[in-house]
This record gives C-alpha cells, sequence and structure tokens, in this order.
C-alpha cells in the first residue's frame, strides 16, 4: 500500500466514524423547523430548547442518574465476587473437572441471549415487587457481569507466574494476604479492562432494561432514548440531544481508561 | 494445575486449608451466577413445555408437551423470521469480517495519525446501539435525512430514497449500521493478532521476493486463523441474537420483513403474553447459536478458551 492510498483510507475512515456523530451534534442544536427543513453541516442559528426539553419534560436527568446507579454498583459488585472465584480457578486444584466445568459455564453465560433470561426476570422480579424498580435491575446485572468477570480474570490471573506468589507462601504469608499483596497489583491491567468491557456493556444493555422497567424512576439511558421514538412521530431534536449527553459518560470512561482498551477488547483471543 | 502448587501443598493441612480457602473463593459467584443466569435458564426450559400466559406468579402453567414447538414450527412467522435471522447474521457477519481485517491492518501500519484512527473507530462500538440506531434512522429518513440530501447533493442520486421504507432495502440498511457499528470489534481483534506476528518472517518473505499480496495470503491470513476463528464465534453468536439496532430502527417492519428471531421472541412473550411460545423461540435461538460456534470451532480449529495458551 502506498503512502498517499493509507493516507486516504485514514481519512476516509476518520471521516466514516466521526461525521455522523458530528451531525448528531449539530442536529441537536437546530430548532424543531430547520431540522424537517433539511441537513446543515453546522449549527447556524443554534438553541438549547432540545437540551431543556430532554431534561425537562424528558427525564433525561434520571435516565442518567439511574444508568451510572445500576452500572456502577452492579460492576463493582461482580468485581468483588467475581475476581476471588477467577483466583480459586486459576490457582487451586479443584476436585474432579469442577475448575474447567465452571470455567465453561461461566462462557455458556455469554452465548445465552438475553431474551432467554428476560421472561423468567420479569415474572421473578414482579413477584418480588422489584419490577421497574433500580435494585431489580442490579441483581439481574450483578449476575451476568460475575459470569464475565469469572472469565476474563480467570485468564489475566492464570498469566502472573505462580512462582511470585509461592515465594511468599514459602515466607509463611497466607492465601489470602498473597492474593492481596501480590497478585492483585499485578492484576490491575487486567482488571481494568475486565471493568471496561462490564461497564460498557451494562450501560449499552438494552433488551434487558427495556422489559424491567416501564417509568423515567428506573429507564436507564437506552431504554429513555427509545422511548423518544414514538409510534408516529419521532422527537429528532431532543433524541440528538439524548444521543449527545447519552455518548458522553462512555467517552470519558473511554478516555480514563484508553491504555487499557484495545486488551479489554480482545482479551482471550490473543496471547 | 502444576507442579509448583502442588508442591506447596504437600502437607495435608496445607492441603486442607487451601480446599477451604477455594471454597469461600468460589461460594459467593456460584450463587449469584446460578441464581440469577443458571436459575431463569432453567425456568426458561420448563416454561417451554407448559403454557404460560400471565406473568402472575399465582397463574396456572399447564404442561403442555411440546406443543409450543409445534406451534412454532407450523408458524410462517416464526420461519420468516429465522430466514431474517439467517440474512442478517450472514452478511453481517461476512461484511465485518471483510471489513474488519482491511481495518486491522491499515490500523497496525505505522503511519502518522495511527492514535486517531484507533480512537475514532473504537467510537461507534462503545456507544450504545440504541443511540447509533435512532441516529441513522433519522439519516436514513426519506424525507429530511442527512444521508439523502448527500446522495443527492453529490449527485449519486436523482431523489430522496425511502432506505426504510421496503422490506429488503429495510433489511440491509439495517445490516449496513450494525456493520459500521461492530466492524471496529473485528478490526481490534485483527490488530492484536498482528502483533504477535513474528516480524522476521515478513523480513524473509520480502527478501525472497514475496510482493504485499503474496505476503497478506500466505503469512498474515494463515496465523491470523484462530483469532480469526474467536471473533467469527463471537460476531455470529452477537448478530444471530439480534435485536436493538432492529427494535430501534424499524420494530421489525414493514411487515415483518426485518423480525429477528429475538424480536419475533420478545414480541410474542411480552405483546402477545404468550411466555410459553416466547421461551421456545428463544431456546431455539440458544441451540443455533451452539451448533453454529461448535461449527465454526471444528471447521477453524480455532480455541476459545484460555487453556489454549
Amino acid at each position: 500500500m502506498g503512502r498517499f492510498l493509507k493516507g486516504l483510507a485514514l481519512v476516509v475512515i476518520v471521516i466514516c466514524c466521526l461525521l455522523p456523530f458530528w451531525w448528531l451534534f449539530v442536529v441537536s442544536l437546530r430548532h424543531r423547523v430547520d431540522i424537517f427543513a433539511g441537513p446543515a453541516a453546522w449549527p447556524t442559528n443554534p438553541t438549547t430548547e432540545n437540551y431543556q426539553a430532554l431534561f425537562g419534560q424528558y427525564h433525561m436527568g434520571s435516565f442518567l442518574i439511574n444508568s451510572l446507579v445500576v452500572v456502577s454498583v452492579s460492576v463493582i459488585i461482580s468485581l468483588l465476587i467475581g475476581t476471588p472465584a477467577a483466583y480459586a480457578l486459576a490457582r487451586f486444584d479443584l476436585p474432579g473437572r469442577l475448575g474447567s466445568v465452571g470455567l465453561m459455564s461461566a462462557l455458556f453465560v455469554r452465548m445465552v441471549p438475553a431474551i432467554l433470561l428476560v421472561v423468567p426476570f420479569y415474572i421473578a422480579l414482579g413477584r418480588f415487587g422489584l419490577l421497574n424498580n433500580r435494585l431489580g435491575l442490579i441483581i439481574i446485572y450483578t449476575g451476568i457481569n460475575t459470569s464475565f468477570v469469572i472469565w476474563m480474570m480467570q485468564s489475566f490471573l492464570a498469566e502472573i507466574p505462580k512462582e511470585i506468589e509461592e515465594a511468599a507462601l514459602v515466607d509463611g504469608d497466607s492465601r489470602w494476604s498473597a492474593m492481596w499483596r501480590i497478585i492483585l497489583p499485578l492484576a490491575g491491567p487486567g482488571l481494568a479492562a475486565t471493568a471496561i468491557f462490564a461497564v460498557i456493556a451494562t450501560y449499552n444493555d438494552f433488551l434487558i432494561a427495556l422489559t424491567m422497567t416501564s417509568t423515567p424512576k428506573s429507564q436507564t439511558v437506552p431504554v429513555g432514548i427509545s422511548t423518544l421514538i414514538g409510534k408516529i412521530q419521532v422527537e429528532w431534536g431532543p433524541m440528538a440531544a439524548a444521543g449527545v449527553i447519552g455518548a458522553v459518560p462512555i467517552i470519558i470512561f473511554a478516555t480514563i481508561v484508553q491504555r487499557h482498551f484495545v486488551r479489554g477488547m480482545t482479551m482471550g483471543a490473543v496471547k | 494445575m502444576t507442579e509448583a502448587t502442588v508442591e506447596v501443598a504437600t502437607k495435608p493441612r496445607r492441603a486442607r486449608r487451601e480446599g477451604r480457602t477455594a471454597f469461600f473463593l468460589l461460594v459467593p459467584a456460584v450463587v449469584v451466577v446460578l441464581g440469577v443466569v443458571g436459575w431463569p435458564l432453567v425456568t426458561t426450559v420448563l416454561n417451554s413445555f407448559r403454557r404460560v400466559e400471565s406473568a402472575l406468579p399465582k397463574a396456572p402453567k399447564p404442561f403442555v408437551g411440546l406443543h409450543n414447538y409445534a406451534y412454532i414450527l407450523s408458524d410462517s412467522d416464526f420461519w420468516n423470521a429465522v430466514r431474517n435471522t439467517l440474512y442478517f447474521t450472514f452478511f453481517n457477519t461476512g461484511l465485518e469480517l471483510i471489513l474488519g481485517v482491511g481495518l486491522g491492518v491499515l490500523m497496525f501500519q505505522p503511519m502518522r495519525g495511527r492514535w486517531l484512527l484507533r480512537v475514532a473507530v473504537i467510537l461507534p462500538w462503545a456507544l450504545p446501539t440504541v443511540v447509533n440506531a435512532a441516529m441513522w434512522r433519522y439519516y436514513m429518513n426519506a424525507d429530511y435525512g442527512p444521508l439523502n440530501a448527500f446522495l443527492v447533493q453529490t449527485g449519486l442520486r436523482q431523489d430522496y430514497y425511502s432506505f426504510l421504507g421496503s422490506g429488503t432495502s429495510a433489511m440491509n440498511s439495517v445490516i449496513l449500521v450494525d456493520v459500521w457499528k461492530n466492524t471496529s470489534l473485528v478490526a481490534f481483534f485483527v490488530l492484536a493478532g498482528l502483533q504477535v506476528i513474528p516480524k522476521e518472517l515478513y523480513e524473509s518473505a520480502e527478501i525472497d521476493g514475496a510482493g504485499a499480496l503474496r505476503r497478506f495470503w500466505s503469512i498474515t491470513l494463515p496465523l491470523l486463523r484462530p483469532v480469526l476463528a474467536v471473533v467469527l464465534v463471537l460476531r455470529t453468536i452477537e448478530a444471530f441474537k439480534v435485536f436493538d439496532v432492529i427494535y430501534v430502527m424499524t420494530r421489525g417492519g414493514p411487515a415483518s420483513s426485518t423480525t429477528s428471531l429475538a424480536l419475533y421472541a420478545y414480541k410474542t412473550a411480552f405483546s402477545d403474553q404468550l411466555f410459553g411460545i416466547g421461551s421456545a423461540i428463544s431456546l431455539v435461538i440458544v441451540l443455533f447459536c451452539l451448533s453454529l460456534s461448535l461449527f465454526y470451532i471444528r471447521a477453524l480449529g480455532g480455541s476459545m478458551g484460555p487453556e489454549q495458551s
């Protein structure tokens, strides 16, 4: 490939990826009448009315808070529960084939479509009065994320040489203190990558949140955005604004953890 | 596991303590995963053999044997959804794989602005599908969509086109939007795979006079095979479960022409309140996914687990 061709391909791809989002931003700043008149490349005669409507009558504030609460609580609990289990699978000689059975079932969970789980979830949450409730969502996401954390952290922890830990064990440390003092700091990048994937998957989930929630009291960002698409009419202005606002947490998050991104996306595929 | 662990654990007291520790480490995770995923899975299997027409806990759930499965197999909507899902999965995964390999190779090239490329490519993948889909639904609008304006102004089309207005066109549009979003994932897998191919291979091939294309066919592709196998399985499973992008862009229309199996299961369970039949459909999706993955793993010889190292 010539240098020129490479450069051209780069520019075209970057434009393909970013231009739609720029347009989204432009639309979010336009008046209702202007939007129906036709597209613009630049926000002429900008307005904040879409954002005002979004946070006023369309409850974007509660969608954001719901998403942040549900995502952070479920991911943190999953890391706290899943990492020790991953450690046990990576380090201990478990009786029988328990170790590989555990791993395979953690992988299988990734294959299970959410649609398969939502009917029982719906019935069970209804029984406990947790439908349209953030706690209900947190419980579901914690379960799904935990199996994911086990799967990813197991392969990260297995990569850490056992000798490092054994030195500590010989020196009289207990397993617990070896795990906390020695393994956890080394597993830092792995934890980060796992957290990234879990956060993005949970924040982006649509089907589960759609079926388990029904009012802004507990609807998450994706569900909230979908409510702006009515049967007959779509509120394009507020919806574009919602797209921009809904993207902000992920962009901030992705910028902070950018170093671990590629690792997180491709974990398990490449050594 | 390895000899080293066994050595440390030779003393029986230590071994007993290790067993207890492992138990305490595993129990919370096992309880959570079994409770939140295992139990609903079993319930869905059971429900698929029952008539469940209410979500109320006290509602009767008579056992109906294979009736739900017989019902969906004789339902033309089911076969329509199967056709749509297979079409979506095939073209979606195929396009993503071809474009993803190209993009991954490009991201691997040393050049100015590479960081910008890597950052830009992450965005469509990282943002919620709902945001992407809603955005493209607007761009593809037949009356005032920017995509139409763009095509007309650049002379690529004479008039505005209703992308989501007819069956085939709507399906292809949905596929393209999903390709736009998920090609990044394939590209990043390819990038990660390229990073572990030894550079010496390329150097000696170059000395032997192999051209760029030849090097790609004889070195890059064969060595990427395990990575491609994994990403193919991942993407096929995801594509087969497609729901969000279709729900937001077309709601399965026009006239069920974009209804996927997941959407069909969702509508059956939640719009028609036929939870038993909905459960049967979602189990069909799992069976499809499982057999497709097994087929790929056999055919391509990739392994999915950390055990491969």
